[in-house]
């Protein structure tokens, strides 16, 4: 029985050529979709879990007053108070970062990003497995360090590289004590290099007197029987204990999962931190689904639309003695039968585009094929797909009486042809929400690339302030502008489109008591603002010319001076701990963090001392606008002239800008993609539908065209009944994208706003795509001799 | 054999009732071969299809081989003609995307009747209509004469007690429409029930009994 079923399908495929292909094309293409993205979500939610008992594994979190979304980070004396008392918590581990270092050995040097720097107890807490050296023994003095395999490779090939030297910024040495395994791809911790806080010498000895610097992030692991819910209380006990200067704004201690933190990462912005994002990922899921259901739904359309086609067949069938059972096993094994195939085809597409799109999320996604769960899972995706695809019209087919159609010739049978608009009504309101979805990200892309930030980034490239350009900073800056292809050059401690700092603790003359205000800080080099174009509103520059800028001057943005409640601030008196200053200018607002936030207040402190900037101190230069190969050479070779160890490297200002925005880009881009398959299944199965109904009312037609109707006329009746479903999908589409994409642009303090013309233009562009899908087969139908069709009666 | 007591069929379009048939009184014995004619739109397809069980009656009784059809769900009346009912048609009917050899063995497929004993069933069958050469051909590669000796094949494969030809020379020419019928004579020598529709007088007389329909009723 199975045999001669399969035998049907396949001669039905060969027979309909047509028919199979859209079939099989858009369901193959909703499958690659749908594989691509489980793929992505599998991977994505398997992050963490190689841990040892993961489940008792905690991160400390800030929370409340302007930690909005939580803030990863907690003071760095609380992890010894935690040890003292809170014996529930068996282990706790502080983990910091430091931006990219250069490292050599012997005559090897390289820049390092993901270096981290933790304590012993993090070995306690994590399942990294030791290769050479042992947990227990990690990082007790303040220069051992530990590495992974591949840096092991990198520098030492196949020497043994216990107990070698590495050089830091080609001053400071370090000894490896252990080697790691490489970190697992599916791990949020992505380091290359671990060494000890202590590393940090009097810079962390600072921090842990201080408890109003949420400058650590902290690990814990509690004992299976504790209580969260007593710990966050303790935590919170010992800030209130100590007076953490936070607590006074509102702010709390809370514990998070530490399997949420990869999705949740809390303003985790680590250079060794593989961050996701939950909202992608159940979107992405979800759109991969819709996508997958559109191709399902041309399925059922065009099984029904040409139901006539196996109507007989039906009747044959069941005058043989088939009960609908049989019948409906038939259809569904049928469908199961396309749905196999297609996969087949997806899993090729899937497998072709893996590197395509293995580069735009930034992952390794690789396809087992021979492993059991992935053959399971496809299996699961066939008999899903088969019978989501085939269960309608399985049912719908297998109901026809027999005596309906094998009664004659004539086979009239009515399609349902209202459920067939309404599953076109569904798929068109799916693609032209995505649509509209991908014109509003467009938009705002466009609009963040061209917004105007309150500063120029054009022309304008930076080079880290390392080794030698830190320390002979007065020297390099006569050098480079010695060129006249260079206009200006300035110093930076930090980007703050890189990394933000912010504080609080501020007191001005003509403030009031007691009022907190957290400001955004910057520590510019003489010329910043002169560099960047950044209006003055008020008073002066920083200035050579006053010996005093270097330590007791500060200049404000007027964010700053409105929420200061300051109308004349040039002159006033501004302290913070030991610094006592006056506010010698008011510059204009800038933009310089990512535009999903707002302009705070922000103090810009003189930057001087420029060996402790170079951790992530940049120069910044400005090009003339004309030969920029020149202007790039020259600084070139003044960075070889004073640097003998780290490698030349620049970038450009406004990359760093956009770089911001890069995982909006490659989101925009697989929306893109999204929507032109989701169009592409939708109109696919259209012109099935169109087709197989030309082919029906061919009869039709021709009478009509023998009582006079014109070719326009014809057109006319045969599209009309396709056009209005589309239209009406727009109108159920445009709602349902507004509400969405109203959401997701909330994240913006700066955005577009969504106009009408979007709308019209998603639906503009819908339907004329759609029109031209329906109109080459309605055309052929109108244009057709009528005789033939008649004849063929 | 077959009993049919005051049976209706009656179309409802809005408020209208179109009666195809009105009260059918019809007995048929074993070995029996009935002719139904009448002009188009007598209600000659819908009187068979309803022995044939492919369509419900609206009113009456049909007793067939003892059985109370009228009383019969779905799966029983299925199960009924399954064993005991073939079909011929004038549009033969085959199934176009099978051969032959599968068409002939679909039937039995649905009888659940095992692979090798089929088997022999469908070489019997092919031997018997000197059609074993076309075995692997598809129905579109036939002419209409041995479609339907296909179609014949196919009905009387599983020896069903009642065979139901509707028309079945309707799209033949004179030469191979006598073949067909000098078959169905055979076969009912043989002791197969026959009922077939006709507009032929031709045909008709092959049979032993001629039922006249006109507007749905029996002209007696």
């Amino acid at each position: 029985m199975l045999k001669n079923y399969i035998k049907v399908a396949i001669r039905m495929l060969a027979r309909h050529k047509t028919y199979s292909l859209i079939n099989i094309a858009g369901l193959a293409v909703g499958m690659t979709v749908f594989i691509l993205i489980a793929l992505w979500v599998t991977d994505e939610l398997s992050y963490d879990r190689f841990h040892d008992d993961v489940d008792h594994i905690y991160r400390i979190v800030g929370k409340g007053a302007y930690f909005e979304d939580g803030i990863d980070g907690a003071p760095a004396p609380l992890a010894n108070a935690i040890r003292a008392e809170i014996p529930d918590v068996t282990d706790v581990a502080r983990v910091m970062d430091v931006p990219k270092l250069v490292i050599s050995y012997n005559d090897k040097s390289f820049y390092e990003t993901r270096i981290m720097l933790t304590e012993q107890s993090f070995f306690n807490i994590f399942s990294f497995s030791f290769l050479y050296g042992s947990p227990q023994n990690a990082l007790l003095n303040p220069n051992d360090v530990i590495i992974t395999q591949n840096i092991a490779d990198k520098y030492f090939g196949d020497e043994n590289p216990i107990g070698k030297n590495l050089i830091v910024d080609g001053k400071y040495p370090v000894i490896v004590t252990g080697v790691v395994e490489n970190v697992p791809d599916n791990s949020t911790f992505k380091f290359d290099i671990i060494a000890p806080l202590k590393i940090k010498g009097d810079e962390f000895a600072e921090l842990e007197s201080h408890w109003g610097a949420f400058m650590t992030s902290n690990y814990i692991r509690i004992n299976p029987e504790a209580s969260t819910d007593n710990i966050i209380r303790k935590l919170n006990g010992i800030g209130e204990k100590n007076n953490c200067p936070q607590f006074r704004d509102g702010v709390s201690f809370d514990l998070q999962p530490f399997l949420d933190v990869h999705l949740d990462g809390k303003n985790d912005y680590h250079d060794y931190a593989d961050i996701g994002n939950s909202l992608l990922v159940y979107s992405f899921s979800v759109i991969a689904m819709f996508v997958l259901l559109i191709a399902c739904v041309n399925f059922i359309n065009l099984s029904t639309a040409r139901s006539m086609v196996r109507a007989r067949e039906v009747g044959m069938r069941k005058t043989l003695g088939a009960g609908r059972g049989n019948l409906i096993r038939q259809f569904l094994g049928e469908t199961v039968f396309f749905s196999a195939i297609s996969l087949v085809f997806a899993v090729v597409l899937a497998e072709l585009s893996l590197p395509a799109f293995n580069n735009l999320v930034r992952k390794s996604l690789a396809m087992n094929l021979f492993e059991l769960p992935l053959i399971l899972a496809g299996f699961v995706i066939i008999a899903v797909t088969g019978v989501i695809a085939g269960l309608y019209p399985a049912f719908y087919l297998s109901s026809f009486k027999p005596a309906n159609v094998i009664k004659s010739n004539i086979l009239s049978v009515s399609g349902k042809s209202l459920f067939r608009k309404i599953l076109v009504v569904f798929q068109f309101s799916l693609s032209t929400a995505l649509l509209i979805g991908a014109l509003v990200i467009y938009l705002q892309l466009r609009y963040i690339n061209s917004k105007d930030l309150g500063f120029d980034k054009e022309n304008v490239i930076h080079i880290p302030l390392k080794e030698n350009i830190a320390a002979r900073y007065p020297a390099v800056k006569e050098e480079l502008l010695a060129s006249p292809y260079i206009k200006s050059v300035t110093s930076q401690y930090n980007l703050e489109a890189t990394i933000d700092f912010s504080t609080n603790g501020f007191v001005w003359e003509g403030g009031t008591p007691n009022f907190e205000l957290q400001f955004h800080t910057s520590q510019v080099g003489i010329d910043y603002f002169e560099t960047l174009n950044l209006g003055l509103v008020d008073g002066r520059y920083f200035s050579e010319e006053f010996s005093s800028d270097t330590s007791e001057a500060v200049i404000i943005n007027e964010e700053a001076a409105v929420q200061m409640g300051l109308t004349e601030p040039v002159g006033k008196r501004f302290g913070f701990q030991e610094l006592d200053a006056t506010i010698i200018g008011v510059v204009k607002n800038a933009n310089m963090e990512s535009l999903t936030r707002a302009i705070g207040p922000r103090v810009y402190y003189p930057l001087t001392n420029f060996a402790g900037a170079s951790e992530r101190g940049k120069v910044l230069i400005r090009f003339a606008e004309s030969n920029y190969g020149e202007a790039l050479s020259h600084t070139r070779s003044v960075w070889n002239k004073f640097n003998k160890l780290s490698p030349f490297e620049f970038e450009l200002l406004d990359d760093t800008y956009e770089n911001l925005y890069r995982r909006e880009r490659n989101i925009g881009f697989i929306i893109n993609i999204f929507t032109i398959l989701a169009i592409f299944i939708s109109c696919l199965g259209l012109f099935g539908l169109i087709s197989s109904v030309a082919e029906r009312r061919t009869k039709e037609v021709g009478i009509r065209k023998i009582l006079g109707g014109s070719v326009f006329n014809i057109l006319y009746i045969i599209t009309k009944d396709f056009l209005i479903p589309v239209c009406i999908a727009n109108l159920i589409a445009w709602p349902i994208s507004y509400l969405i994409m109203e959401k997701l642009l909330q994240n913006y303090v700066y955005r577009v706003n969504i106009h009408w013309w979007i709308f019209a233009a998603a639906t503009f562009i819908v339907i004329a795509i759609a029109s031209a899908t329906v109109s080459f087969q309605a055309a052929k139908a109108a244009l057709a001799n009528p005789v033939n069709a008649l004849r063929h009666e | 054999m077959i009993d049919l007591k005051n049976v209706s069929k009656c179309y409802t379009t809005g408020k209208v009732n179109t009666y195809v048939l009105q009260k059918i009184n019809l007995e048929i014995n074993e070995g029996e071969f009935v002719t139904i004619m009448g002009p188009s739109g007598a209600g000659k397809s819908t009187l068979l299809n309803i022995i044939g069980m492919l369509d419900e009656m609206s009113e009456g009784k049909y007793h067939f081989l003892g059985e109370s059809v009228h009383k019969l769900n779905e799966r029983k009346r299925v199960d009924l003609y399954k064993q005991f009912i073939g079909f011929i048609f004038q549009s033969y009917h085959l199934i176009d995307e099978l051969t032959v050899y599968e068409n002939l063995d679909t039937p039995l497929i649905y009888k659940k009747i095992k692979s090798s004993q089929r088997k022999s069933m469908v070489c019997d069958t092919l031997d018997r209509f000197q059609i074993v050469g076309k075995k692997d051909l598809f129905p579109n590669q036939l002419s209409g004469g041995q479609q339907q000796l296909v179609g014949i094949a196919r009905a009387i494969i599983a020896e069903p007690k009642l065979l139901l030809a509707d028309e079945p020379t309707g799209n033949l020419h004179s030469e191979q429409g006598k073949e067909i019928m000098d078959l169905l004579k055979k076969l009912n020598d043989e002791g197969t029930t026959i009922l077939q529709v006709t507009h032929s007088e031709k045909n008709a007389a092959y049979g032993n009994r001629i039922v006249k329909l006109l507007d749905g009723w029996i002209e007696n």
